[in-house]
Protein backbone atom coordinates (compact mmCIF):
# COMPACT_ATOMS: atom_id res chain seq x y z
CA UNK A 1 0.00 0.00 0.00
CA UNK A 2 1.23 3.47 -0.87
CA UNK A 3 0.24 6.56 1.08
CA UNK A 4 0.11 9.91 -0.69
CA UNK A 5 -0.10 12.91 1.61
CA UNK A 6 -0.44 16.51 0.54
CA UNK A 7 -2.75 19.42 -0.06
CA UNK A 8 -3.07 19.39 -3.85
CA UNK A 9 -5.82 16.85 -4.37
CA UNK A 10 -5.69 17.04 -8.16
CA UNK A 11 -1.97 16.28 -8.21
CA UNK A 12 -2.37 13.44 -5.73
CA UNK A 13 -5.22 11.88 -7.70
CA UNK A 14 -3.10 11.92 -10.86
CA UNK A 15 -0.26 10.23 -9.00
CA UNK A 16 -2.67 7.76 -7.43
CA UNK A 17 -3.96 6.71 -10.83
CA UNK A 18 -0.44 6.31 -12.18
CA UNK A 19 0.50 4.10 -9.22
CA UNK A 20 -2.79 2.18 -9.30
CA UNK A 21 -2.13 1.34 -12.95
CA UNK A 22 1.01 -0.50 -11.86
CA UNK A 23 -0.92 -2.63 -9.37
CA UNK A 24 -0.53 -0.70 -6.13
CA UNK A 25 -3.27 0.13 -3.71
CA UNK A 26 -3.13 3.83 -2.98
CA UNK A 27 -4.51 5.82 -0.07
CA UNK A 28 -4.64 9.61 -0.15
CA UNK A 29 -4.53 11.91 2.88
CA UNK A 30 -4.98 15.65 2.63
CA UNK A 31 -3.89 16.65 6.12
CA UNK A 32 -1.07 15.84 8.51
CA UNK A 33 -3.40 14.26 11.06
CA UNK A 34 -5.04 12.00 8.51
CA UNK A 35 -1.66 11.02 7.07
CA UNK A 36 -0.26 10.12 10.49
CA UNK A 37 -3.37 8.12 11.30
CA UNK A 38 -3.25 6.24 8.01
CA UNK A 39 0.45 5.56 8.35
CA UNK A 40 0.05 4.21 11.86
CA UNK A 41 -2.83 1.93 10.93
CA UNK A 42 -1.84 0.75 7.47
CA UNK A 43 1.97 0.61 7.56
CA UNK A 44 2.49 1.56 3.91
CA UNK A 45 5.47 0.33 1.97
CA UNK A 46 5.92 3.84 0.60
CA UNK A 47 4.80 7.17 2.01
CA UNK A 48 4.94 10.09 -0.40
CA UNK A 49 4.50 13.27 1.58
CA UNK A 50 4.54 16.94 0.71
CA UNK A 51 7.62 18.60 2.20
CA UNK A 52 5.63 20.80 4.53
CA UNK A 53 3.96 17.81 6.17
CA UNK A 54 7.34 16.35 7.06
CA UNK A 55 9.49 19.34 7.89
CA UNK A 56 6.98 21.45 9.82
CA UNK A 57 5.34 20.85 13.15
CA UNK A 58 6.26 18.75 16.11
CA UNK A 59 9.22 16.48 15.29
CA UNK A 60 8.07 14.05 17.95
CA UNK A 61 4.81 13.56 16.13
CA UNK A 62 5.81 13.45 12.53
CA UNK A 63 5.57 11.25 9.48
CA UNK A 64 9.29 10.68 10.01
CA UNK A 65 8.46 8.68 13.10
CA UNK A 66 5.54 6.87 11.54
CA UNK A 67 5.28 3.19 10.86
CA UNK A 68 6.26 1.77 7.51
CA UNK A 69 6.10 -1.77 6.23
CA UNK A 70 9.32 -3.75 6.35
CA UNK A 71 11.60 -2.43 3.65
CA UNK A 72 9.39 0.62 3.26
CA UNK A 73 10.55 4.16 2.61
CA UNK A 74 9.54 7.78 2.88
CA UNK A 75 9.66 10.07 -0.13
CA UNK A 76 9.06 13.81 0.03
CA UNK A 77 7.97 16.01 -2.83
CA UNK A 78 7.48 19.61 -3.78
CA UNK A 79 5.49 20.93 -6.67
CA UNK A 80 7.01 22.26 -9.86
CA UNK A 81 7.70 25.97 -9.39
CA UNK A 82 8.34 25.62 -5.69
CA UNK A 83 11.75 27.24 -5.20
CA UNK A 84 12.20 26.28 -1.57
CA UNK A 85 15.66 25.23 -0.49
CA UNK A 86 16.95 21.71 -0.07
CA UNK A 87 15.62 19.57 2.75
CA UNK A 88 17.34 20.03 6.12
CA UNK A 89 19.98 17.38 6.63
CA UNK A 90 18.23 15.63 9.57
CA UNK A 91 15.17 15.10 7.37
CA UNK A 92 17.11 14.30 4.21
CA UNK A 93 18.74 11.40 6.04
CA UNK A 94 15.35 9.80 6.54
CA UNK A 95 13.95 10.09 3.03
CA UNK A 96 14.66 7.93 0.04
CA UNK A 97 14.18 10.78 -2.42
CA UNK A 98 13.00 14.36 -2.69
CA UNK A 99 11.02 14.67 -5.91
CA UNK A 100 9.55 17.50 -7.93
CA UNK A 101 6.05 16.41 -8.90
CA UNK A 102 4.45 15.91 -11.30
CA UNK A 103 7.64 16.36 -13.34
CA UNK A 104 9.28 13.32 -11.76
CA UNK A 105 6.18 11.15 -11.75
CA UNK A 106 7.92 8.37 -13.69
CA UNK A 107 10.70 8.35 -11.13
CA UNK A 108 8.15 7.97 -8.36
CA UNK A 109 6.51 5.03 -10.14
CA UNK A 110 9.93 3.45 -10.63
CA UNK A 111 10.76 3.89 -6.94
CA UNK A 112 7.47 2.27 -5.95
CA UNK A 113 8.17 -0.64 -8.28
CA UNK A 114 11.67 -0.99 -6.88
CA UNK A 115 10.43 -1.10 -3.30
CA UNK A 116 7.70 -3.61 -4.13
CA UNK A 117 10.11 -5.80 -6.06
CA UNK A 118 12.68 -5.67 -3.26
CA UNK A 119 10.04 -6.49 -0.66
CA UNK A 120 8.95 -9.44 -2.77
CA UNK A 121 12.53 -10.64 -3.17
CA UNK A 122 13.05 -10.78 0.58
CA UNK A 123 9.63 -12.30 1.26
CA UNK A 124 7.94 -9.22 2.61
CA UNK A 125 5.44 -8.64 -0.17
CA UNK A 126 2.34 -6.99 1.27
CA UNK A 127 -0.80 -8.85 0.38
CA UNK A 128 -2.33 -5.85 -1.37
CA UNK A 129 0.46 -5.36 -3.90
CA UNK A 130 0.03 -7.10 -7.22
CA UNK A 131 3.29 -7.05 -9.06
CA UNK A 132 3.22 -7.21 -12.85
CA UNK A 133 5.00 -10.59 -12.94
CA UNK A 134 3.12 -12.14 -10.04
CA UNK A 135 0.69 -13.98 -12.32
CA UNK A 136 3.52 -15.67 -14.21
CA UNK A 137 4.90 -17.46 -11.18
CA UNK B 1 -40.90 22.01 -7.88
CA UNK B 2 -43.26 22.43 -4.93
CA UNK B 3 -41.63 23.53 -1.69
CA UNK B 4 -42.72 21.72 1.44
CA UNK B 5 -42.17 23.03 4.94
CA UNK B 6 -40.31 20.58 7.13
CA UNK B 7 -39.92 20.69 10.90
CA UNK B 8 -37.19 23.04 12.08
CA UNK B 9 -34.04 21.15 13.01
CA UNK B 10 -31.27 22.08 15.38
CA UNK B 11 -28.93 22.83 12.51
CA UNK B 12 -31.23 24.74 10.22
CA UNK B 13 -29.65 25.98 7.06
CA UNK B 14 -27.58 22.89 6.33
CA UNK B 15 -30.13 21.58 3.91
CA UNK B 16 -32.74 22.73 1.50
CA UNK B 17 -36.17 21.23 2.10
CA UNK B 18 -37.69 20.45 -1.21
CA UNK B 19 -40.18 18.17 -2.80
CA UNK B 20 -40.15 15.96 -5.82
CA UNK B 21 -42.76 16.47 -8.54
CA UNK B 22 -44.76 13.57 -7.15
CA UNK B 23 -45.02 15.31 -3.79
CA UNK B 24 -42.48 13.20 -1.92
CA UNK B 25 -40.67 15.16 0.80
CA UNK B 26 -36.90 15.25 0.41
CA UNK B 27 -33.93 16.92 2.05
CA UNK B 28 -30.96 18.22 0.10
CA UNK B 29 -27.48 18.32 1.51
CA UNK B 30 -24.17 19.56 0.15
CA UNK B 31 -21.39 17.00 0.47
CA UNK B 32 -17.67 17.19 -0.25
CA UNK B 33 -16.11 13.82 -0.91
CA UNK B 34 -12.52 12.76 -0.42
CA UNK B 35 -11.92 9.55 -2.37
CA UNK B 36 -9.09 7.05 -1.82
CA UNK B 37 -9.10 7.75 1.92
CA UNK B 38 -7.85 5.22 4.41
CA UNK B 39 -11.37 4.49 5.66
CA UNK B 40 -15.00 5.43 5.18
CA UNK B 41 -15.97 8.12 7.67
CA UNK B 42 -17.74 11.40 8.21
CA UNK B 43 -15.04 14.04 8.45
CA UNK B 44 -16.98 17.01 9.73
CA UNK B 45 -19.72 19.46 8.92
CA UNK B 46 -18.47 22.98 8.16
CA UNK B 47 -20.13 25.86 6.40
CA UNK B 48 -23.15 23.82 5.49
CA UNK B 49 -21.07 21.16 3.78
CA UNK B 50 -20.70 17.61 5.04
CA UNK B 51 -17.23 16.17 4.42
CA UNK B 52 -17.10 12.45 3.73
CA UNK B 53 -14.01 10.30 3.33
CA UNK B 54 -14.35 7.21 1.17
CA UNK B 55 -11.93 4.43 0.39
CA UNK B 56 -13.30 4.01 -3.11
CA UNK B 57 -11.35 5.54 -6.02
CA UNK B 58 -12.98 8.18 -8.21
CA UNK B 59 -13.01 5.82 -11.17
CA UNK B 60 -16.03 4.67 -13.16
CA UNK B 61 -18.44 6.06 -10.57
CA UNK B 62 -17.12 3.85 -7.80
CA UNK B 63 -16.90 6.75 -5.35
CA UNK B 64 -20.46 7.84 -6.18
CA UNK B 65 -21.74 4.34 -5.50
CA UNK B 66 -19.72 4.16 -2.30
CA UNK B 67 -21.07 7.54 -1.18
CA UNK B 68 -24.68 6.46 -1.60
CA UNK B 69 -24.01 3.17 0.16
CA UNK B 70 -22.15 4.87 3.02
CA UNK B 71 -24.75 7.59 3.61
CA UNK B 72 -27.61 5.10 3.43
CA UNK B 73 -25.80 2.95 5.97
CA UNK B 74 -25.14 5.92 8.26
CA UNK B 75 -28.74 7.04 8.02
CA UNK B 76 -30.10 3.55 8.46
CA UNK B 77 -32.23 3.73 5.34
CA UNK B 78 -32.28 1.93 2.04
CA UNK B 79 -29.91 3.17 -0.64
CA UNK B 80 -32.89 4.07 -2.83
CA UNK B 81 -33.65 6.87 -0.36
CA UNK B 82 -30.30 8.54 -1.04
CA UNK B 83 -29.62 10.07 -4.43
CA UNK B 84 -26.93 12.22 -5.99
CA UNK B 85 -28.62 15.20 -7.64
CA UNK B 86 -25.56 16.91 -9.08
CA UNK B 87 -21.78 16.72 -9.00
CA UNK B 88 -21.33 13.22 -10.40
CA UNK B 89 -17.89 14.14 -11.69
CA UNK B 90 -16.96 16.51 -8.91
CA UNK B 91 -15.90 16.27 -5.29
CA UNK B 92 -18.69 18.67 -4.40
CA UNK B 93 -22.04 16.98 -4.67
CA UNK B 94 -25.65 17.75 -3.91
CA UNK B 95 -27.33 14.84 -2.20
CA UNK B 96 -31.05 14.27 -1.87
CA UNK B 97 -32.40 12.18 0.98
CA UNK B 98 -35.99 11.20 1.61
CA UNK B 99 -37.42 13.20 4.51
CA UNK B 100 -38.07 9.93 6.29
CA UNK B 101 -34.37 9.97 7.19
CA UNK B 102 -34.50 13.48 8.66
CA UNK B 103 -34.11 12.43 12.33
CA UNK B 104 -31.13 10.25 11.51
CA UNK B 105 -29.61 13.02 9.42
CA UNK B 106 -29.94 15.50 12.27
CA UNK B 107 -28.35 12.98 14.59
CA UNK B 108 -25.27 12.31 12.48
CA UNK B 109 -24.79 16.02 11.70
CA UNK B 110 -24.93 16.88 15.37
CA UNK B 111 -22.25 14.28 16.07
CA UNK B 112 -19.83 15.41 13.35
Amino acid sequence: MILLAGGNTALLEGLAQALANTGHRVVVADSREEAEDAQARLSPILTVAERGLVSDGDPERSLLRGTLAGGGALVTYREAGDTSRALPAPIARHVLADLVLPLERNRLVALAEHLATRAKAVGRTPTDVTLPDSSAS
Amino acid sequence: MRRIRLPTASQSGHRTPAGTPDGQKVVRLQVRVQPRASRNELAGFHGGVLRVRLTAPPVDGAANEALVDFLADQLGVGRRMVRIVSGFGSRNKLIEVDAQALPALDLILSRT
